[in-house]
């Protein structure tokens, strides 16, 4: 398995000459996806694979946002639940909710999210700030993107592990 | 071209490891040369063994520019090699001297591996003396050993020894130097030694451009017109020079280098001298093998005397045959073990998609169900073969640490002033390497214990009419898909009543109490707790036994003690074959599936309501065999809704934990024992309290393997109640 952090938009290195390179920028591409009617997106190089909803078995005495792990063809993968993170409660998880595995950190995890909506291309110019205000998933959610009047918010996948890691080491703790 | 000092630190490593292995032989082997001298048998194929270890350890350290190492290894090999043609005699203080440069090599290695550069005193020591051995043989041989021939040939004339320098300044007219050299050997006895001092760093480093040299000495009969001759064509793209040698090899010393060259041991007869000259032109480092070591004192080394090939060439083709293979004879490779890791994954795939399988058959109808089932019966014999095999790859005979031991009961007996014997059987046993590994420890700690504690001096033994030598039995044995491993002496036995006073002293024993036979042996377990009365550097250091349950526990083993006094002590430890697979019993709390290591499991038991009593203030126990158990809920620990919390209508296990002593696990239903490849959870997230490892059962579903000593910390931390268990060892069920 490829064991390649994603790079974040900004920073990503021009990729190599493809004949028709018009922008000093090369479009970066997305996994779109909605959680509680929200559109978020992140980079695809990040993505592993997109897979339906099955039951995991849970952890004890994690956050309510820990599902618990999946077998992912042997590996055992933990799963995060956007919504609950984003603090709108639990998923109701069916066959129609998806799990996007996601490379964060070299390590491989996955997101529990309501639909994936779209793949996007996305040049640097789209790329928007975070406003000042910006509270519900600070830290992990690293800017937005304005497209066709949209706006997507745009996830860090090594972020969420992060915070997530962080989180549960001072709930440990305590 | 920035990976070369990786390619570097690989060999290293791959170096190291080989010196492990070699120096683990060569332990076994001084062994049966002391065996061997006791008996008064042949030692001349041990012998031989021995040379070709130091030889390969010298060959490698010359490679890799560790000269105190090499130095030793040289010496070694010069002594080891009169020894071997019966040049030197095997008397019992050379061979005391061997075991001492044994050690000074491990001592060497290791320094080395540390790139510690430590103290290389006793290694100059040991191989000064081996010089002045092998010095001493130079002259009195040829007076001893009679059927030797002189050592000097008869006519001086004949052979004549040459020093040679050859520079190749260019490799485009087709100048090949392995065969000049190779050709050059063919005249006579040669060895040659690569000069690196040209190679540049690997950044101006340009493959067009020779840079290697050759010191060569050739002892020959052939006149210097036939030495030119090998060089003629290619005498304009290399400096060549050939000069006569002196009897002290001083046209030599002439030649700029480090030092004078000193002759790889082996006398080769003609036929052979390929062998060692292949090698130059395959790759700088593996050229360094087979060159002599350059040695800054070699000054004092006399010039070899030069043996007669005939008496020896049949010796250097037999050992030569032998030398080519590994040390156990059998063609080895050397894997990764991420890749063997990688195989047994991938094979613990494979069974629990064959459980997948099983299970969607049952929904077939019948008449397809039936040839499914005799076709997956098929296929489950093949995937448990292949699991044996993969896991036989990791397995590895515990000789490797039971071959350590023989030497350390040597020394320590001698310290201790003791006189011990140490038998040992089941050498062959396999187990995990990394139990292998793991298990080292543990075991010279029990060995010391025996000797130090158990074995007594020579004047009590005869005073309690035993014979004045001790004897340690070790012993390895596969009993139902365990490693038992038992140490067992011939000794006093524990001394109970001072094992109790000294308890008492400590306070790990009330002053009222008066604890069985087997509770005061398993006191011995108790942290801190060491009877000896001085602390010795043998053993008693406080750091005891319960160092070494707890470390055996931590790879799902047991150890216990079975004593009488007067006629010995009997440590058993078991472990499990491979940390890899499990034996786990699957048990339900509430809606969820754990395993519990079956090595932790004592007993399962669904008491009465009436055992089973709320201690205020302190949480809950249950009357079980005469004793109080203190009981740790699942439901509690993990917080699991619907789960049982009377431990009347579920099930209450009995298990052993390395820090609570023995408890009861209340969960809600045993689901039966399997066997489970266990997964790390840390891969690819954290620890979970609680949990130990993941597996994946047979459905696919991912199942938590308890951590018990976790879940029983966790239990007190919820209610900071539990009765403190560990206060008192608990008592323990001897084997």
């Amino acid at each position: 398995m490829m064991k390649r952090p994603a790079p974040a938009l900004a920073q990503r290195s021009p990729a190599p000459p493809d004949g028709n390179a018009e922008d000093e920028h090369q479009p970066v591409q997305f996994v779109a996806f909605k959680v509680n009617g929200d559109d978020f997106a992140v980079d695809i190089m990040a993505v592993r694979e997109i897979k339906a909803w099955a039951d995991v078995s849970s952890l004890p005495n994690m956050p309510s946002y820990v599902r618990g792990v999946l077998n992912l063809r042997g590996n055992i993968v933990p799963i995060f639940d956007l919504r609950c993170r984003f603090g709108r409660g639990v998923t109701e998880a069916s066959r129609l909710h998806v799990v996007i595995i996601l490379i964060a950190r070299g390590r491989t995890i996955g997101i529990l999210v309501d639909a994936v909506s779209d793949i996007l291309k996305a040049r640097a110019s789209d790329l928007r700030a975070l406003p000042e205000n910006e509270s519900e998933g600070a830290g992990f959610i690293t800017g937005l993107l304005a497209l066709d009047r949209r706006m997507i918010a745009i996830l860090d996948p090594d972020r969420l592990l992060d915070q997530s890691l962080v989180a549960i080491a001072a709930q440990a703790a305590a | 071209m920035s990976f070369t000092p990786d390619i570097m630190d690989e060999l290293r490593v791959t170096f190291f490891d080989e010196c492990s292995e070699y120096l683990l032989r060569n332990e076994e082997l001084l062994g049966t040369l002391r065996d061997g001298a006791r008996n008064g048998t042949h030692e001349r194929e041990t012998l031989d063994a021995v040379f070709r270890v130091a030889h390969s350890i010298k060959a490698g350290a010359a490679a890799f520019g560790l000269t105190a190492l090499a130095d030793l290894t040289h010496r070694m090999e010069a002594a080891l090699d009169r020894l071997r043609t019966g040049r030197l005699a095997l008397t019992p203080p050379m061979l005391a001297l061997l075991l001492e440069s044994g050690d000074a090599l491990a001592e060497q290695v290791e320094a080395a591996r540390e790139g510690t550069g430590a103290d290389g005193e006793r290694a100059r020591q040991i191989a000064e003396r081996l010089a002045e051995a092998v010095d001493a043989a130079g002259t009195a041989t040829t007076a001893v050993t009679v059927q030797a021939p002189a050592p000097l040939p008869a006519d001086p004339d004949a052979l004549r020894r040459w020093a040679i320098q050859f520079r190749p300044t260019a490799y485009s007219g087709g100048n090949e130097p392995l065969l000049i050299i190779r050709a050059l050997g063919r005249l006579g006895r040669l060895v040659s030694q690569l000069d690196l001092t040209r190679l540049p760093d690997i950044e101006n480093f340009d493959p067009t451009e020779p840079v290697l040299a050759w010191r060569i000495e050739l002892e020959t009969d052939h006149p210097e017109s036939d030495i030119r001759e090998v060089f003629e064509f290619v005498e304009d793209e290399a400096d060549i020079r050939i000069d006569l040698m002196k009897d002290d090899g001083s046209a030599m010393a002439a030649i700029p280098g480090p030092a004078p060259a000193t002759p790889i041991p082996p006398p080769p007869a003609t036929p052979r001298i390929a062998a060692p000259v292949a090698a130059p032109a395959s790759a700088p480092a593996a050229a360094a093998a087979t060159m002599s070591t350059a040695t800054p004192a070699s000054a004092s080394v006399p010039a070899p005397t030069p043996p007669q090939a005939a008496a020896v060439s049949e010796d250097a083709t037999a050992s030569g045959a032998r030398g080519g293979t590994a040390p156990g004879g059998k063609g080895t490779i050397r894997v990764d073990l991420d890749r063997v890791d990688r195989l047994v994954d991938m094979v613990g795939e494979l069974v629990i998609t064959e459980a997948t399988l099983t299970q969607l058959c049952r929904e077939l109808d019948s008449r397809t169900q039936r040839r499914m089932i005799a076709a997956l019966k098929g296929l489950s014999a093949h995937s448990r073969k292949l699991q044996d095999a993969v896991m036989a790859i990791r397995m590895q005979p515990v000789k490797s640490i039971f071959a350590r031991m023989p030497r350390m009961v040597r020394d320590l007996a001698g310290r201790l002033g003791k006189t011990v014997e140490l038998s040992m059987a089941g050498e062959a046993t396999e187990v995990d390497k990394t139990i292998i590994e793991e298990l080292a420890d543990p075991l010279t700690h029990m060995i010391r214990n025996a000797l130090d504690h158990g074995i007594e001096r020579p004047e009590d033994r005869r005073a309690a009419g035993k014979p004045e030598c001790g004897t340690v039995f070790l012993s390895a044995e596969n009993k139902g898909g365990r490693i038992v491993i038992r140490v067992e002496d011939d000794g006093r036995g524990i001394d109970r009543p001072r094992v109790l006073a000294k308890a008492r002293a400590l306070g790990l024993v009330a002053a009222d109490a008066a604890p069985s036979d087997d509770e005061i042996d398993a006191l011995l377990f108790a942290p801190g707790f060491s009877t000896s009365e001085s602390v010795t550097d043998v053993s008693g250091r406080g750091v005891g036994m319960d160092v070494v349950q707890r470390n055996i526990q931590s790879l799902g083993g047991r150890v216990t003690v079975q004593s009488e006094p007067g006629r010995g002590t009997r440590w058993t430890m078991t472990l499990p074959l491979t940390l890899a697979v499990l034996d786990g019993m699957l048990v339900r709390v509430g809606t969820e599936l754990y395993v519990i290591p079956l090595a932790n499991i004592l007993e399962s038991t669904r008491p009465k309501a009436s055992d089973v009593h709320e201690v205020v203030g302190s949480g809950t126990v249950v009357f079980l065999r005469g004793d109080w158990l203190p009981l740790v809920r699942m439901a509690e620990v993990f917080q699991l809704p619907g789960a049982e919390h009377d431990p009347s209508r579920g099930i209450v296990v009995r298990v052993e934990t390395d820090t609570a002593g023995v408890i009861g696990l209340v969960v809600d239903e045993l689901l039966g024992q399997q066997q489970v490849v266990v997964k790390p959870i840390e891969q690819n997230f954290t620890h979970v309290r609680g949990v130990a490892a993941t597996t994946i059962l047979g459905n696919g579903r991912v199942c938590l393997i308890l951590d018990l000593d976790d879940c029983v910390a966790m239990a007190r931390d919820r209610r900071h109640a539990l009765p403190d268990a560990a206060s008192a060892p608990p008592p323990r069920a001897a084997a």
